[in-house]
């Protein structure tokens, strides 16, 4: 009797099926990902009769939008993520507490994240709407303000509309990553710094900021990424205005190739955004193992 | 008392008290509510009923802190980031000591604890038995009022477990530490213990020095639970079989007995003597203990058989299906009446040794 493998490679129809499964992927995966992408690195790398130049990384680097576009996006990135992060941490420790409807509570608290970014920005912009919106006049009613103040026409007011937008968006997102983390730490950890006699803060300084680090590193580079591409809550709030006050890079990239058809300035903007998130998950990256190495 | 949501009980009326300086076993099946009350001590829960009393102070409504009292956890609860120093160190950098005496009782600890060359390694990096002496080094540099070990030796393998047994008491001993410590190895409780305490369900069954629950159980359960391997116990079925097991005094007192309800005889395995004697039975199983083999025969009393095992030194040549002549050492005979322990020579002391 011929003895039956084990081994699924013996299998009939298992090169098939690997097939099968591979090339779908391979095919869409090419066509929408690889083959736009080398596509963008060429248009950069090449003038408008197609030879290889530096030109457009020149003009990039020597125009102070592009500048301006990245101080804008560094700036937005570490106020908003660092706020995120914040609040996150504090709504997390809280839906970490048992208390009735802590299920329920949890959902709720979502539903910003499940928004679509667009439709959240469009009713922002209604809030923050100078004639109409709510919220200036209730700040003006409620006296904190002598006039209801212009939100999305004045430069500083105009970045700190997204910046409270994107919170809004992202807390619930942040605060359940961090969740996640704070539950993997085991309850007698906390039981025996009771027993010893530690205090709440005690417990938070030298027990959960300390076991959290890693859940904290993976939320921030999450954050960073998203905040770093930020495109559509920009564009449908304050469409990179006024002026050019929030005028992040993906907008900035948006706008020189699709508005001004400067197609080859705008990959190679692309292109130096993209370097700039390489840095940041390689910075990350090399903190996490740090990190990894030291606790855990 | 403690419950757990509306109908689960967890420990009901657990009433006893810890002398100090004394080394006391909660003892009992997995469930049966010891680690509970330990936490109960600890201050880890809330008692529903009861008072909770540490040096004669009514601590129920005391955070844990406020008890000082050290609990060593099952799980050790080690620190993951910190190192071994830092573990030991934590429950003295609470109470704010000056850097110079911590160190100093660390390194005292460790040295009585034997892992000074480990102050500097995590946790991960520490076999399991040099955790556990970790944990047990975090219990000790405090020095509480109370300690409390929660099965501090379940985690480790039986060699290691059998020497931490030995260490345990004997630190525990030097350091004259009152304690409570909670496990379901009756081996290790009799081996530690001044005192254990065998609960199961949530109720206390007895309260005694090991040898006096040993020798004396109150009921079935303590019997059987205590011991390795059980005790036997069977049931009286007739009377008439147990003609060749009892002296005539005592078998009129059973047979009265029997009138009250269903009567099992208990033996233990060292106290069936082996060699001559009016029983006789079939072996049916040899299991080799080392010095002993542990022999299991298929005895015929009368009409009934019972199957009953016994020690015999590994001297000697016994096969299976081999017929041996056995006595029951009478003294040693236990009798249960409905489950609990009855005296047989006077009537009128039944159950007086029930506790709890």
């Amino acid at each position: 009797m011929p003895e039956r493998s084990l081994n699924p490679k013996h299998e009939k129809g298992y090169w098939w099926a690997i097939v099968g499964f591979v090339v779908p992927v391979l095919f869409f995966f090419t066509v929408f990902q690889i083959y736009p992408l080398s596509k963008n690195v060429w248009l950069s790398l090449t003038n408008i009769a197609g030879r290889l130049t530096l030109g457009n990384f020149y003009r990039t680097l020597s125009s102070q939008s592009f500048w301006q576009s990245t101080w804008i996006t560094v700036e937005f990135s570490l106020i908003s993520v660092s706020i995120e992060m914040f609040i996150g941490f504090i709504f997390a420790l809280l839906l970490n507490q048992e208390f009735r409807g802590r299920k329920a509570v949890r959902t709720i608290f979502l539903i910003p994240w499940a928004l679509p970014t667009a439709i959240m920005a469009t009713g922002w912009k209604f809030l923050l709407q100078h004639s109409y919106g709510p919220i200036p006049w209730i700040l003006y009613w409620l006296h904190f303000v002598k006039e209801p103040p212009y939100f999305l026409s004045l430069p500083k007011n105009a970045f700190i509309s997204i910046v409270m937008a994107d919170v809004w968006k992202t807390v619930p997102f942040c605060a359940l990553l961090l969740l996640a983390g704070l539950q993997a730490i085991p309850k007698d950890l906390y039981e025996a710094m009771d027993v010893d006699g530690a205090s709440w803060f005690f417990k938070l300084r030298r027990l959960t900021i300390p076991l959290m680090l890693p859940a904290i590193i993976v939320t921030l580079i999450f954050r960073f990424l998203q905040a770093f591409g930020v495109f559509d809550l920009i564009w449908v709030l304050t469409n990179g205005g006024p002026g050019n006050a929030t005028m992040a890079l993906s907008p900035f990239i948006y706008q020189q190739t699709f508005n001004w058809l400067d197609i080859r300035n705008g990959a190679a903007t692309a292109v130096m955004t993209a370097l700039y998130i390489l840095a940041i998950v390689a910075a990350m990256w090399v903190t996490r193992s740090y990190i990894g190495r030291r606790y855990a | 008392m403690k419950r757990f949501g509306k109908s689960v009980i967890a420990v009901n009326k657990a009433n006893f008290f810890v002398d100090d300086d004394e080394f006391v076993s909660l003892l009992g099946p997995s469930g049966c509510g010891k680690t509970t009350t330990l936490r109960l001590i600890a201050g880890l829960e809330r008692a529903d009923e009861g008072e909770i009393l540490i040096r004669n102070k009514v601590v129920n409504a005391l955070s844990p802190s406020e008890r000082d009292v050290a609990m060593v956890f099952q799980s050790y609860a080690l620190y993951p980031h910190m190192n071994v120093f830092r573990n030991i160190a934590i429950p003295l950098e609470i109470r704010k000591m000056p850097k110079s005496e911590i160190k100093e009782r660390v390194e005292s600890i460790a040295e009585m604890l034997g892992i000074s060359e480990l102050l500097n390694r995590k946790p991960r990096e520490l076999s399991g038995g040099q955790r556990q002496r970790v944990a047990i080094g975090r219990a000790l540099v405090r020095q509480p009022n109370l300690f409390l070990l929660d099965e501090p030796l379940a985690n480790l393998d039986a060699i290691l477990r059998h020497r931490m047994r030995g260490e345990l008491k004997a630190l525990f001993h030097h350091i004259n530490g009152t304690t409570v410590y909670v496990t379901h190895d009756q081996e290790e409780a009799v081996a530690m213990s001044d005192r254990i305490i065998v609960m199961n369900s949530g109720v206390i069954q007895q309260i005694g020095a090991p040898e006096e629950v040993y020798k004396r159980p109150v009921n079935k359960f303590v019997a059987l639970f205590v011991g390795t391997p059980q005790m036997n116990i069977f049931e009286v079925k007739d009377i008439k079989s147990m003609k060749s097991v009892l002296s005539s005094q005592k078998l009129s007192a059973v047979e009265k007995l029997m009138h009250e309800g269903r009567v099992e005889i208990g033996i233990r395995p060292e106290n069936i003597l082996f060699g001559k004697g009016p029983l006789s039975g079939e072996v049916s199983l040899i299991e080799p203990m080392g010095a002993n083999l542990l022999v299991s025969v298929k005895l015929l009393l009368d009409s009934d058989t019972i199957n009953v095992k016994l020690f015999v030194s590994n001297t000697m040549e016994v096969r299976e299906g081999e017929i041996l002549k056995l006595s029951f050492k009478e003294s040693e005979i236990l009798f249960f009446l409905n489950e609990k322990r009855v005296e047989i020579e006077s009537q009128d002391q039944q159950n007086s040794d029930r506790e709890a």
